[in-house]
């Protein structure tokens, strides 16, 4: 491999880049608005989830326990109903999460020890309603410990470590780094080459002493600058704007993030390769990268809690053991070395990819 | 007159039979417009699970009576769990670190007098983390509770409307139609108007008789077609495969993935106005159909959403669009019960074409 060839390369490549102002400004905006979008916008806990009451008796007893569902943060009684037709609607409307009966004969019940409330769960979104569920039934059981004025058996002390207090964007952001590595990484690849493909140009390069490797290098070397400054941009992001702990160090991060860019520009290579033209590549890569960077990386999914099938599949991808290294890395300050297996498991699989990528590159028909 | 017409309608004819032979031409094409819903379907249906079937859980007793032995069988017996006892909270913490497992039980010692079990959770995962520890404390509390002979004076009697067993994936495979049906539909429209550019077709085209419509309408109805072939697919696998009930009508889908696609294509074509390579068409694709996937809360409800972000999500057409599958689905609505939604995805797609024709001059 000649260095002036892949100089050459990569200099006529970064200069279509630069003239593209629109392309390189939306490799720049796009992983800001992403990160933006998942820090924000999203949250995986509840928070003022929105209930209706039907209390059918004022006494004194049922208002105690409606008052406990205002007080608590968890909650926003949003609606009081009259009665079960409208609480029927409400739910149905989606206009509450899910609604409270206090019986008529809750008080007397309540007396006897044995009172009964009735819980009505809206199970479209199935996981809002667990949660829903699982506020309510903590609730009760609190308050139902306080009336009965015995102490618990056992106490039970809940910490979480990493993350004291719950904070979905935590977890989420820095899995979604793993989300625009693989968009611009592996996108962006994949329409360059196609697009020599496509217009023919590369018929013109046939004629130049150009190697497939040279060729291959000297394309990818700017993505790969593009690509490092979008992840070194989100991994800041994620400090300043997010307050997410960097507990690890940042070398360790970018080191880690380097070797996962190389593995989705190599897949975009080699989409890009296979398929020859853009329309095909950008689908191609839609369905091999995004997805399973989105779904099977355990960026927002737990892999723990797919079937047992399908996380033996997760191996396959590489973006799951980034978004391990990552989120250890952030939130657990632990080394890289620590997790060796999967810088390893990355390693194979770049290596495996590069020299794939290699033999079908033979197809371009570049000098030998 | 009706010659003009007539002649118009073999162009459009002629025009659409071209667009339809290029979108299926390849072999490879066709594999793409069909396998990945169906890929997308079967991962989003088995991955995207918040529900914890199963956690890997440390258990460090410090104390070793034979009380707390108890109070471990009965995690142990809870259900999904599989325990792994280690001698100290070192060699759990460790375990954590690499992610092996989620949850370290302690029990410190002199757990008899003291009564306390400390549940320590890896927050890496708040949401498994916060499940697990409600669940463990359920089991604990009724094992407590049984010890104590306390019966709890105040008991839920808990039901679910719509998805009883709270199934995930009841929530989430319309939440794919909506994301398939955009994504195809919009990118597909972008690059393939671009594309003639690109590749200079259009200027030839410029010559022939065709007018600006039928260029576009001739674009637009194969994809289009290609759009609801998808959605029908995945309305199909989620019936006969993941046994979600289709409680609505088939005819109120079919006008509610119309109106959508008025949105997305009139989308794609805005942003084939402005593209001049398909590269630039992708990205700029991908830069509206992320937001718009996010905000239509297909997996993320928008009500948990901080209040600004929630306004924005009234321009996104996929949030009607998927409350209206979503009921459809579920709760057995027809084309009567969301006039606002079908309006709203009128509004927006009309405008979308409106703006595009404005801008395509």
């Amino acid at each position: 491999m000649r260095w002036s060839n892949v100089r050459a390369m990569a200099i006529k490549e970064s200069r279509h880049l630069r003239r593209d102002a629109r392309s390189l400004a939306l490799m720049f905006l796009m992983p800001t608005i992403m990160l933006f979008l998942y820090g924000y916008a999203i949250r995986l806990d509840i928070m003022d989830a929105p209930i209706g009451v039907l209390q059918e008796s004022h006494d004194l007893a049922s208002d105690e326990l409606v008052a406990q569902f205002r007080g608590s943060p968890a909650f926003q009684v949003v609606r009081n109903f009259a009665d079960r037709r409208e609480l029927a609607d409400s739910i149905e409307k989606g206009d509450v999460w899910a609604a409270i009966v206090v019986p008529r004969t809750f008080a007397i019940d309540l007396a006897r020890g044995a009172g009964r409330i009735q819980l009505i769960l809206d199970g479209t979104d199935a996981n809002s309603a667990r949660l829903v569920r699982n506020y309510v039934l903590a609730l009760v059981g609190g308050y139902a410990q306080t009336l009965s004025g015995s102490p618990a058996y056992i106490d039970v002390d809940a910490r979480t470590w990493f993350n004291e207090s719950h904070e979905s964007r935590y977890a989420i952001v820095p899995g979604v780094i793993v989300l625009v590595m693989s968009t611009i990484g592996a996108l962006m690849t994949a329409l360059t080459i196609a697009r020599e493909m496509e217009l023919g140009n590369l018929v013109m390069l046939r004629t130049t002493p150009l190697t497939r490797g040279e060729f291959l290098v000297g394309k990818l070397l700017p993505y790969f600058f593009v690509g490092m400054a979008d992840v070194l941009a989100a991994v800041a992001a994620s400090v300043f704007v997010f307050d997410i702990p960097l507990r690890g160090s940042v070398g360790a991060i970018a080191s880690v993030s380097a070797l996962f860019l190389l593995v989705v520009m190599c897949q975009g290579a080699l989409i890009s390769i296979v398929s020859g033209n853009q329309m095909l590549a950008s689908q191609l890569v839609q369905v091999t990268t995004f997805l399973p960077s989105f779904l099977l990386s355990g960026a927002i999914y737990a892999i723990g809690n797919m079937p047992l099938w399908l996380q033996d599949i997760t191996l396959a991808f590489p973006a799951r053991y980034y978004v391990e290294l990552s989120k250890s890395i952030f939130l657990k300050g632990i080394s890289p070395l620590v997790l060796w297996p999967s810088v390893a498991a990355l390693c194979a699989i770049l290596a495996l990819l590069a020299a794939i990528l290699y033999r079908r590159a033979a197809r371009l028909g570049l000098a030998q | 007159m009706s010659g003009f017409l007539g002649g118009a309608w073999r162009r459009l004819a002629a025009l659409m039979r071209k667009e339809f032979v290029q979108l299926l031409r390849d072999p490879r094409m066709r594999f793409m417009l069909v396998v990945p819903p169906v890929v997308q379907l079967f991962i989003f249906g088995y991955a995207a699970t918040f529900e914890v079937r199963h956690a890997d859980i440390a258990v460090v007793d410090r104390d070793g009576g034979p009380e707390v032995r108890e109070v471990i069988a009965a995690i142990d017996a809870a259900h999904h769990y599989t325990l792994r006892f280690l001698g100290s909270i070192d060699a759990a913490s460790a375990l954590m670190d690499r992610g092996r497992i989620g949850v370290i039980v302690q029990v410190p010692p002199r757990f008899s007098t003291d009564r306390r079990i400390e549940l320590i959770a890896d927050g890496s995962d708040p949401n498994t983390a916060q499940l697990v520890q409600a669940e463990l404390a359920q089991v604990i509390a009724t094992y407590g509770a049984s010890q104590a002979q306390y019966v709890p004076p105040l008991t839920v009697e808990e039901r679910a409307w719509f998805n009883p067993n709270l199934e995930d994936h009841w929530f989430f495979i319309p939440g794919i139609m909506a994301n398939v049906l955009f994504v195809a539909t919009m990118m597909l429209t972008a690059m393939m108007v671009v594309r003639e550019r690109e590749v200079g077709t259009l200027e030839r085209l410029m010559v022939t008789p065709v007018g600006r419509l039928e260029f576009l309408v001739a674009k637009m109805v194969p994809v289009a077609c290609v759009g609801l072939f998808d959605v029908g697919l995945i309305a199909f696998m989620a019936v006969a495969w993941f046994d979600v009930p289709l409680r609505g009508g088939i005819v109120a889908l079919a006008l509610a993935s119309l109106l959508v696609l008025l949105s997305t294509q009139g989308l794609g074509l805005l942003v084939s106005t402005y593209a001049a390579t398909q590269q630039q068409a992708m990205l700029s694709s991908m830069f509206y159909i992320m937001p718009m996937v996010v905000l239509s809360g297909f997996a993320f409800p928008i009500r948990n959403m901080p209040e600004a972000v929630q306004l924005l999500t009234w321009v996104d057409p996929l949030r009607y669009y998927l409350v209206v599958v979503r009921d459809i689905f579920l709760k057995g609505m027809g084309l009567g019960d969301h006039p606002f939604e079908f309006a709203m995805m009128l509004v927006l797609g009309c405008t979308a074409i409106g703006a595009s024709a404005l801008r395509l001059r």
